[in-house]
Parts: C-alpha cells; sequence; structure tokens
C-alpha cells in the first residue's frame, strides 16, 4: 500500500481525531465521570486496548490465529495476583508476580510456537485452544494456588487503597480537585491508565518499524518472505511472544486494578470471544482498530445491556422477540455484526473508515 | 472447422498476468504439441481450458461451443480430459478404484478395458494396489488411462515425459500414436526430440502469447528459429 | 480427535486400539465386574463422541474447513431431542412401541435439524470463505456464538431435564455385573452408524469420490464431477451425525445446559 507521502484522507483523519478524543476521555475520566461505575469501564478499556492491541499484532498483522491470548492474560492477572496474595500488598510482590507471569509466558509461547508455528493455521488455532482449556482447568483445579472457581482476592499496593489521601487539604482530610478526591483509587486508575498508554505505545512503534513491515510481507506472502530470505517461523514464533508478553503485563495490571483474580476475570474463554470481537469490530491490521473496537465493545457490554432491556420491554408481546432482546442476549448481535463485519468490511470500522476517500 | 480454437485468452492468477492473450486453433485429430520455456505459460493455458483457472476476456471454442467460465466439472463432461503435469491419481485409491472413478457409470466398457490394458500392461499387473505404491512412470500411465476409459473429443496432457526413464518415454510415445488414432491430443512438451515424433501441427508459447504456430515438419526443419525460440542449440 | 476419526476412516486396524486399551484397563482395575461395566460406559462414551467428531473430521478431511460452529449442531440435537420427548412425555410411559416411536421421532427430529442447518451453513456461512482460513475460522467462530445465544433464547438458561424411554431406563444385572442399558444402546447405535460409514466410504461411489476428493479436489472436478454438491452433501451429513450424537447424549446426561457442545 501506497500510504507515505500521501495525503491524509479524510478518513484517517477522522479516525485520528476520535484517537484523540478517546485519549482526552480516557486521560481525564475521574473528572468527566464521577462515578465508581464509569471508572471501572474506563480502566476496563484501557487494559482492553493493550490486550486487544497486542492480539491484533497476530491476528492483522501476521494472520496468527491463536485462542491462546487469554491465557497469556491469565498468566499475568494469576502471577501479579498470586504473589499479592502470598506475599502481601507491596510492590516487591507486584515486581515479582507481574515478571513471573511474563516468564511463564514467554516459555510457553515460546514452546507452543517453535512446536507448531510452522503447521497450518487451522493446526495452530486448535493447538492454542487445546492448550487454553487445559490452563484453564489446571486454573480450577490447582484450588491451592490459584483459589479454584472462586479465584483470589487480595489487597493491592498501599497506595492505590481508596483511603490512601494523596493530597491533603488544612483540616487533613483528602484533597479535592474539581469535585474529585484526591485518593489511592485515582492513583490506581492513573497507574492502569499510564501503563497501558506505555504499552500500547510499545506496539504502536513495533507495527511501524521495520518488524510490522516483514510481518506484513509474511501475512501477504508467505512463500515468498520466506524465499527472500525471511525465517518465517523465526518471527512468528517472536512475534507470538511478544504479544504473550504484552497480554501478560496487561493482566498483571488488571490484576492490581481489581483486587480480584478468579477465571471468569481472568482465563474464561468468553474473553478471548471478546478479544475476537473487538479486533474483528475495530479492524484487524491497525492499531487504532483495537482502540475503537476495545471502546465499543467495553461500552457495549456495560451500557448495551441497559438499553436492549428497554428495547424488550417494547416488543414484549411478540414471539421471540423480546427474548432475543432481552439484556443477556447482547452477545447475538455482537455474533451477527461480527460476521457480516468479516464478510463485507473485513477491515473493521478503523479500516473501512481510513481507506474512505483515498482512492476517490 | 478446428476441434479446439483459442482466441485471445488471458488469464490473472491472483494479481499476476500470467497469459496476455493467447490464440491458436487445434485441428481434431492426431496430437498438437504446444512448446515453449519453463514458465511461458503452457500449463497455466491448459488449466485456463480446463476451467480451473478462470480465463477472461477471450474465448475458448470447444466444438463450436464457448465453454470459457463453464465450470470444470462441465467441460469435462462435454469430452475434455486432462493429464496434469503432477499427474493427479488419487494415492489412496487402488489402480481399479482410479479408474472406475473416471467412467460415467461406475462401469467398465470391456473393450475400453482390453484396450488399457494392452496400452498399459502394468496396470492389469497392478490392479488392485494402491496408486501410491506405483512407479512414477506407472503413475503416469494410470493418469493417461484414466483420460481414455471413456470416449473423449480431447485430451490435455501436460509433460508427460518428464522424470522418466528413456524406455517408458518410448512406451509412452507408442501410446499416444495409438491414442491419436481415435482422440485429438493436446500436449505440452519439454521433451523435443519427443514432441518431434509424434505432432503434426504445433504452437510455441513465450512469456504469455502464442509466438509462433505451423507445422511440426516446418518447425522441425528450422533449427534458427527452434533456436531463437526454445533456446535449443544445435 | 478428529485426525484419529479420519485414521478410524482408513485403516480399520486402528479399531484394535480400543480393545489394546480395554485389555491393559483389564489387568489394572483387576476386579473383571466393575471393569466390565466400565468398559461398556468407555464404550459407549466413545461412540458418542464418535458420532460427534465424525463430521467434524469428514468435513475437515474433505473440505479443508474446519467447522468452530460445529459444536452448536451437538448443542441443537441435544435440545431439539429433549424437546420433542418433553412434548411427546405421555408416550414414554405408554409401552414399548410408543415410547419407541417418540425416540424415534426425536432422533430423526435432531437428524433432519441437523441436514437443514448443514445445508444453510455451507451455501450460506462458509461457501463465500473457501480457501480463506482466517476469515473461515473467524465466521464459523461468529456462527457459535449466535447460534449459542439462540439456544439460550429458545431454551433458557437452566439446564433442561430430558426424559427417557423407560424402557432404556435401568440395568442389566448379570451376576454381579452391572451394564446400563441406555449406554448399550449408545454404543450400539453408534456402531451402527460407525458401520453405515465404513460402508458408504468404501463401497459407494460417493466414498469413492469423497476418498478422492479429501486427495486432490481439482481432479475430481477435471473428472467431471461437480466437487461443490458433494461438500453440501458431506456437510449435511457431518452436522446430521453431530446433532445425532447431541441427541444421543442429551439422553446420556439426562441434564443438559446450553454450553454442552463446547466440551
Amino acid at each position: 500500500m501506497k500510504t507515505t507521502g500521501m495525503k491524509q484522507s479524510y478518513g484517517t483523519l477522522t479516525v485520528k481525531t476520535a484517537m484523540l478524543v478517546i485519549a482526552g476521555l480516557l486521560l481525564f475520566a475521574p473528572f468527566l465521570f464521577q462515578d465508581i461505575r464509569a471508572l471501572e469501564v474506563a480502566a476496563r478499556i484501557c487494559i482492553f486496548i493493550v490486550l486487544v492491541a497486542s492480539y491484533d499484532l497476530l491476528l492483522g498483522y501476521t494472520g496468527i490465529v491463536s485462542f491462546a491470548h487469554t491465557m497469556f492474560f491469565g498468566f499475568g492477572c494469576y502471577g501479579a495476583a498470586i504473589a499479592l496474595r502470598q506475599m502481601g500488598p507491596g510492590w516487591d510482590a507486584v515486581a515479582i508476580g507481574t515478571l513471573g507471569g511474563v516468564l511463564v509466558s514467554l516459555v510457553v509461547a515460546t514452546v507452543i510456537g517453535l512446536i507448531s508455528l510452522r503447521v497450518k493455521a487451522i493446526f495452530f488455532a486448535m493447538i492454542t485452544l487445546a492448550t487454553a482449556s487445559v490452563v484453564l482447568v489446571l486454573a480450577s483445579q490447582l484450588s491451592q494456588i490459584t483459589g479454584g472457581e472462586d479465584g483470589i482476592t487480595y489487597r493491592a499496593p498501599d497506595i492505590f487503597k481508596t483511603a490512601t489521601k494523596l493530597m491533603v487539604d488544612e483540616d487533613g482530610k483528602v484533597l479535592r480537585w474539581f469535585g474529585v478526591r484526591l485518593n489511592g483509587k485515582l492513583a490506581a486508575y492513573y497507574f492502569v491508565f499510564t501503563t497501558s498508554l506505555v504499552l500500547f505505545l510499545i506496539l504502536l512503534r513495533v507495527t511501524v518499524s521495520p518488524l510490522g513491515t516483514v510481518l506484513k510481507a509474511i501475512r501477504e506472502n508467505e512463500a515468498r518472505a520466506e524465499a527472500i530470505g525471511y525465517r518465517v517461523v523465526a518471527y512468528r514464533t517472536f512475534v507470538f511472544c511478544l504479544s504473550a508478553v504484552m497480554a501478560s503485563l496487561a493482566g498483571s495490571v488488571y490484576a492490581i486494578w481489581l483486587k480480584y483474580t478468579g477465571p471468569d476475570t481472568a482465563l474464561s474463554f468468553s474473553i478471548m470471544i471478546d478479544i475476537l470481537l473487538m479486533v474483528v469490530i475495530g479492524g484487524m491490521g491497525t492499531m487504532w482498530g483495537a482502540v475503537i473496537g476495545a471502546v465499543l465493545l467495553v461500552m457495549a457490554q456495560y451500557y448495551l445491556r441497559d438499553l436492549m432491556g428497554a428495547a424488550s420491554e417494547a416488543v414484549a408481546g411478540i414471539p421471540l422477540l423480546p427474548e432475543l432482546l432481552a439484556p443477556d442476549r447482547w452477545l447475538f448481535w455482537l455474533g451477527i455484526i461480527f460476521i457480516l463485519l468479516v464478510y463485507f468490511f473485513p477491515r473493521g470500522i478503523a479500516g473501512t473508515l481510513m481507506t474512505r476517500g483515498m482512492r476517490t | 472447422m478446428s476441434l479446439l480454437s483459442i482466441r485471445d485468452m488471458k488469464t490473472q492468477i491472483g494479481q499476476y498476468h500470467v497469459l496476455h492473450g493467447v490464440s491458436f486453433e487445434v485441428p481434431e485429430g492426431g496430437v498438437f504439441i504446444l512448446l515453449g520455456r519453463n514458465g511461458a505459460g503452457k500449463t497455466t493455458t491448459l488449466r485456463s481450458i480446463m476451467g480451473l483457472w478462470q480465463p477472461s476476456p477471450g474465448s475458448v471454442m470447444f466444438q463450436g461451443r464457448d465453454i470459457a467460465g463453464l465450470a470444470t466439472a462441465d467441460i469435462a463432461r462435454l469430452g475434455i480430459a486432462y493429464v496434469p503435469e503432477n499427474m493427479g491419481i488419487f494415492g489412496g485409491l487402488t489402480v481399479e478404484e482410479n479408474l472406475i472413478l473416471a467412467t460415467a457409470k461406475g462401469r467398465f466398457d470391456p473393450a475400453r478395458l482390453r484396450r488399457i490394458y494392452d496400452l498399459f500392461p502394468a496396470l492389469e499387473k497392478f490392479w488392485t494396489k494402491q496408486a501410491w505404491s506405483l512407479s512414477g512412470g506407472q503413475k503416469q500411465m494410470l493418469s493417461v488411462a484414466r483420460a481414455i476409459v471413456e470416449p473423449r473429443a480431447l485430451i490435455l496432457i501436460d509433460e508427460p515425459t518428464k522424470g522418466l526413464a528413456p524406455s517408458i518415454v518410448a512406451a509412452m510415445g507408442e501410446a499416444f500414436r495409438e491414442i491419436a488414432q481415435t482422440t485429438t491430443i493436446l500436449l505440452v512438451e519439454q521433451n523435443f526430440n519427443f514432441a518431434k515424433s509424434l505432432g503434426r501441427d504445433m504452437a510455441v508459447i513465450d512469456d504469455g502469447r502464442v509466438v509462433h504456430s505451423g507445422t511440426m515438419a516446418d518447425f522441425a526443419a528450422d533449427a534458427d528459429l527452434q533456436g531463437a525460440l526454445l533456446g535449443l542449440s544445435a | 480427535m478428529d485426525k484419529f476419526g479420519e485414521i478410524l476412516h482408513r485403516f480399520g486396524g486402528v479399531n484394535l486400539l480400543p480393545v489394546a486399551l480395554a485389555a491393559i484397563a483389564f489387568v489394572l482395575i483387576g476386579a473383571p465386574s466393575s471393569w466390565v461395566t466400565l468398559t461398556v460406559a468407555g464404550l459407549a462414551m466413545g461412540m458418542m463422541v464418535f458420532l460427534m467428531a465424525s463430521g467434524l473430521s469428514l468435513v475437515f478431511g474433505l473440505m479443508d474447513v474446519l467447522n468452530f460452529g460445529h459444536s452448536a449442531f451437538i448443542s441443537f440435537g441435544a435440545f431439539i431431542a429433549a424437546s420433542i420427548l418433553a412434548a411427546l412425555g405421555g408416550w414414554l410411559d405408554g409401552g414399548v412401541i410408543l415410547a419407541s416411536a417418540a425416540l424415534a421421532l426425536a432422533l430423526v427430529g435432531a437428524i433432519t435439524f441437523g441436514l437443514a442447518a448443514g445445508l444453510f451453513f455451507e451455501t450460506v456461512i462458509i461457501r463465500p470463505v473457501y480457501r480463506d482460513h482466517l476469515r473461515q475460522i473467524l465466521i464459523t467462530m461468529g456462527a457459535l456464538i449466535v447460534s449459542e445465544q439462540v439456544i439460550l433464547a429458545v431454551w433458557g438458561g437452566t439446564p433442561f431435564t430430558v426424559p427417557r424411554p423407560a424402557f432404556l431406563e435401568g440395568a442389566w444385572i448379570i451376576g454381579d455385573v452391572s451394564i446400563e442399558i441406555y449406554r448399550l444402546f449408545a454404543f450400539a447405535l453408534g456402531a451402527v452408524v460407525f458401520l453405515g460409514l465404513m460402508v458408504l466410504l468404501n463401497r459407494t461411489r460417493i466414498g469413492l469420490l469423497i476418498r478422492a476428493g479429501v486427495e486432490n479436489r481439482e481432479m475430481v472436478e477435471a473428472l467431471g464431477f461437480k466437487i461443490n454438491r458433494l461438500f453440501i452433501g458431506v456437510f449435511m451429513l457431518g452436522s446430521a451425525l453431530a446433532a445425532l450424537g447431541g441427541a444421543m447424549w442429551a439422553g446420556y446426561e439426562t441434564l443438559i445446559t446450553p454450553a454442552l457442545g463446547a466440551r
């Protein structure tokens, strides 16, 4: 594609403007939306942007279908969670847990990659699916360490406690800025925001580096890339490891934010499906797509249910429609949107927007 | 009227134009030879006739009917058989099963079967063996036999002598001569000496275009032309 | 597992594997009576898994399509059979003939659904994305998500109790060996389907075409066969087998949830 040196299309401008708006909203989220739920949503969006972007590096940039991305996310979550639980809330626990999660992810990713990235996409997908299932079962069985189905609760480092006062006024009460308490919760949110931003920027940097170009070459024509002299398996394994590490780091940050880790928040297959939906709906092969997908879907998860609940009541009496519009059926509609997008707009929202206005 | 008449056939594979407008006429009867260097577009021409690549635009007239754009199966049912370069036999099936699959009704015509046995005695010998266990030459025989198990108007054969021992090549030549008495063969061949002994008419493809066509006798006599078009020395 | 099914079709010799496993288990377990019980249970289970997986492996082998929606067929088969049985609840207690009729209707219902769903899936969902593995995986995943949601919407999220015909309840006691009748039934039905598939693949022209198509699609076309029709047929067959397997599974578990097909 000839994008370099070309005047940016209005579609690209739209996407970039949207990025700035989203970044701004996330940066000032605690001040703009002053309720607990909104802050939860904002933090989840931050985490999922990293998670989805790192998955897009696999799916969109390299054309690898993996079902083990949640597993790496889970390694990060459980790493931090177990360390915090065993060692108490301290930065040393955070560091050891995070590092442990990253190491496990790295080892597992390398092994899977070297063994199975040379085979066909379908087999790789199956192998990752099988591995992820095994880990999920292990996590619920090894309840001594992982807390089983119930998961683990633990305390985050003191600075993130809601009771912690970052700044106090003359009376010794927690200081307010624009009505927002400068407490530990705020610190925790900005911890999530900053680390997510840094991780996302690293991913962005990777995609515009020479490595990103090689990856696209491999995706477009594997045989030719190999013939030119690129060691396809090595590159794929490297990308698989990189994305695994990123997912693991995102997991650790999420574990610190939630102060709870269990199969449902860290490992379940529905998270994998969420990630897939986000990448495809946002747009494969562009980091901006990951951002759009994550924002839209997390918002949908939290707010679409309310909307659908209202819609469901509105059509009460018509057979089956109320059931399909029930708040719990939001996945049904997303699934349909997903299929339609894969057929008609394989580039997703961001990709489609960015090509708009380019040719004419 | 010629049996097969190709006009300005252009074929695109993915983003690459492989054929830039191929035109030639295959008259009824005998062996028509398609020559050309590696990568000139000979295999693509056969595959396009067979509908395995979609040619566009241009026309492929077979017995006065335009078959361009038809499905491969329909083209086959009009009476064109295909012997691909890799022979395309089903290794997990026995020799018998390979052949019976090529019959129209699942039954052998005894006379045709006798003819196949006569042309290729090895097939009778290994009748119940799985096809993967055959030698390269025997596989090639099976692939050709599959093309004549039913009456056909035209057989497309892609480089049948590649990698075969000289004695088998000679036997193959005999078989082709016999088959060509009743069926037209369009033969892609790199082995010029083999082709020379068989062909009546011929065409040369280079870089996705027909650069020469005429009779084999004229072409065989013109060493300069051979050198220029095929890069043959001496 | 799907690979195993394919090999199972190809070489009869692999059939000896369960026998070998059973023999090893016999040595390990020691007590003959519990060995028989467990072996029958294992065989019944294996046959049901075979029913469900054989469709997947057929489709994968011939069409090079890995259908993640396959497990949805299993779930649908289970729920449809269960619903039919529940609707015909009165028949189940009304003697062997009525109960058998209800059971047959339930299985036929599941199979019919499988055929129809297979036709729909092949022509509408998968046909546009042949040879594009990435989109194939994504599309069939999407279809799986939607199907699961439809099941949830139609049957609700609560576990569904599956009524069984009375004559399949209970167990036969021979000496100190007890064998659940339903397991025997599952095994027998699976064996019948297995034999049917073997005959289809090895003794018929369709089977010949399928085996040839697995190896070289283009050549099958070049011999004058429309491989697309074969694909549709095989896909429908595979889906029907999955639905049948799901239906049998429903009767085996007697309590089913929408996530059943995911295994």
